[in-house]
């Protein structure tokens, strides 16, 4: 798997570069605080300090980053995979690189926009895994998982399954823009900063998936009866 | 028609609330094994990739190691050569000595005649290039791939295994090649795409004489193709006068010859006018006659060159020589816009067919094409196609007998 961020902005900031194919720029040379020592606790310093312990390699900055990020990319993961999904595996696997790419890291205040589009294309990377498992085979045993769904009904599971087997009709691309836009509910240029691409070109791919998602929804009975049913009305 | 059924913009929303309220993180029951589980991978991943470099380190050894074996293990070796009997050696120039051989290490030899200078080069394990300015015996070993050139002056031969003479005298511009066995491409001036020449040819000629001839070589010729034009066939008069005249006369006359050979024809012309062309013609045996006469007609001194051959045939008629006379003298005639077909006549029937033969009744035929037109010619064209249906005038011959019959105008 290749990782390969462009265009990368931080979360929530204007300003800002991650581009991981440019030389990494010396430590010495970003301006934030002097680099924390091998002893140092980095338990709450900031984002940009994590990030150089992390150029550094610093004993402790792993396990800070994953104590700090690992919610994040979990969250993203679940809600772009869906409920069928081994998360987990995933998770490891943007950790690993991260851990192995944090040398290319130009803005150390960046680091959150980092892990985001290193997750984006992980995920990516697991949807299109999983098309090409169902294609020879391989695919899900068709049992009901275990899902922790806020109203604990088997109607919401039903309808969270039928919803996800809608979005893997979807681009992995379009897919990855509508969940962090629609589900994971992130401003444009955030989901624009993921996806390393031009805050239209996002646009134009989580409204492509969003009316592909409307359209298919549309046509499943069991999501017709079951969004009726949210309002107490009649099926569509 | 059936209409097509779109969720709304609430349904959506809500779909993906469903999903956002439900999908939250994983219990943290899981999160300190996970990254137990990240650092397992970091080690595992920084093995494999130790595992890939040492294997691609290993592979690339092996590489070179069977590169390195493949090129000095399996490589032809080049071939050598050696140059025996006292030649001088001036870097990659060889000058010819006394019986000065140059050997190559395939068998291959070049018997250097003296004075002959030769230069090697481009040897390949397959063959080389000798550049060639005077004479020599070649004798290429016929191997599979064998690529050997010969360059005398702007002739090129090219040669897979065989046997020849051939020399390239600069200052006359005359290149001389006779087949002992094999065959040859030759390319150069007055050749359009190279001719072969097989066992038994000879290809004489060049700048000099602005023409190049093909002939048949006479057996005895073949067999001592160094003094191809050292006359002294047991049937000949002049060999017993030679002979007969004392010991010094015989290598007088092969000098003669060898220095026609060699392409030295001012030489032999100037130790002619030297000792008297009047006694000369007079006094000499039919061998250094025979190489005067070449000498008088490679250096374009026609004049001389025909009283030499007159000569020929009035003081050893019946001769070989003086037969082949009367077909030269047809050439000189034929030169000098004079009467030739009488000459070729008396060749033909001198002759009764001999080496010169198909190119006298050859030249003849087109003589009298030109003076009385097809008609007259036909009879003679289909005498040549069937005596000589490959002869060099069969084309030629071929095209006057499928003619229209018209008048020469």
């Amino acid at each position: 798997m290749r990782y390969r961020i462009r265009n990368q902005r931080p979360l929530g900031r204007t300003v800002g570069s991650t581009d991981m194919l440019a030389p990494p720029r010396p430590v010495s040379s970003v301006r934030a605080a002097p680099p924390p020592g091998p002893t140092s606790d980095l338990t709450e310093v900031e984002d940009a300090t994590l990030a150089r312990a992390l150029i550094e390699r610093h004993p402790q900055a792993p396990r800070v980053a994953w104590a700090r990020f690992s919610p994040l990319v979990r969250r993203i993961v679940r809600r772009s995979l869906g409920p069928a999904s081994d998360t987990e595996d995933a998770v490891q696997d943007v950790f690993v690189c991260l851990f192995e790419k944090a040398h290319t890291l130009r803005d150390p205040a960046a680091l959150k926009a980092f892990i985001v589009a290193i997750t984006v294309r992980t995920v990516r990377y697991q949807v299109r895994r999983r098309r090409v498992r169902a294609w020879v085979g391989l695919g899900d045993t068709g049992e009901l998982p275990d899902i922790r769904v806020v109203e604990s009904n088997t109607e919401s599971r039903q309808a969270l399954l039928h919803f996800y087997r809608i979005l893997d009709r979807v681009g992995s691309k379009d897919r990855a823009a509508f969940v962090l836009r629609f589900i994971d509910g992130m401003e444009v240029a955030d989901v624009a900063s993921a996806l390393e691409t031009s805050v239209p070109t996002a646009r134009r791919r989580f409204t492509r998936a969003y009316r592909r998602v409307a359209l298919l929804a549309g046509r499943d009975p069991f999501l017709a009866e079951y969004l009726a049913s949210l309002r107490g009305g009649e099926k569509p | 028609m059936i209409a097509a059924v779109v969720a709304s913009r609430d349904d959506v929303t809500d779909l993906a609330r469903l999903a956002n309220e439900s999908l939250g993180s994983e219990p943290p029951r899981r999160d300190e094994s996970s990254f137990f589980r990240v650092q397992q991978k970091l080690t595992q991943r920084a093995d494999s990739r130790r595992r890939r470099a040492q294997v691609g380190g290993s592979l690339m050894a092996a590489l070179v190691i069977l590169a390195v074996t493949a090129w000095f293990g399996f490589r032809e070796p080049a071939i050598t050569y050696t140059v025996v009997n006292g030649a001088v050696v001036d870097g990659d120039h060889i000058v010819g000595g006394k019986r000065t051989a140059v050997r190559f290490s395939d068998g291959s030899e070049f018997a250097l005649e003296p004075g002959t200078d030769a230069r090697v080069s481009d040897v390949t394990p397959r063959g080389g290039r000798v550049s060639l300015v005077g004479g020599a015996r070649v004798a290429i070993a016929k191997k599979p791939g064998a690529t050997w050139t010969v360059a005398a002056g702007p002739y090129t031969v090219h040669v897979t295994g065989t046997a020849f003479d051939v020399s390239w005298a600069p200052r006359e511009q005359s290149f001389d090649i006779a087949m002992q066995s094999g065959s040859v491409i030759v390319e150069g001036p007055f050749i359009d795409g190279g001719i072969a020449l097989k066992r038994g040819q000879r290809l004489s000629g060049g700048l000099g004489a602005q023409k190049l001839v093909v002939e048949e070589i006479r057996p005895e010729v073949r067999a001592a193709p160094a003094s191809a034009l050292v006359p002294a066939p047991a049937d000949e008069p002049a060999t017993s006068a030679t002979n007969a005249g004392g010991s010094k006369a015989a290598p007088v006359e092969l000098g003669w010859a060898k220095s026609v050979a060699q392409g030295k024809f001012a030489a032999v012309l100037d130790e002619a006018e030297k000792r008297g062309v009047e006694h000369t013609l007079a006094t000499a045996p039919l061998g250094e006659l025979s190489a005067l006469a070449d000498a008088a007609r490679y250096g374009r001194r026609s004049a001389l060159a025909r009283r030499v051959l007159l000569a020929e045939r009035s003081r050893f008629p019946g001769t070989r020589s003086a037969i082949e006379a009367a077909f030269f003298l047809g050439r000189i005639a034929e030169d000098e816009g004079r009467d030739a077909i009488e000459w070729y006549d008396r060749y033909l029937s001198e002759s009764g067919g001999g080496s010169y033969a198909s190119q006298a009744l050859g030249r003849k035929m087109m003589l009298i094409y030109g003076r009385r037109g097809v008609v007259q010619t036909r009879s003679l064209a289909e005498d040549y196609l069937s005596r000589y249906p490959n002869g060099p005038y069969a084309s030629a011959a071929k095209k006057i007998v499928d003619e229209p019959s018209r008048p020469n105008p």
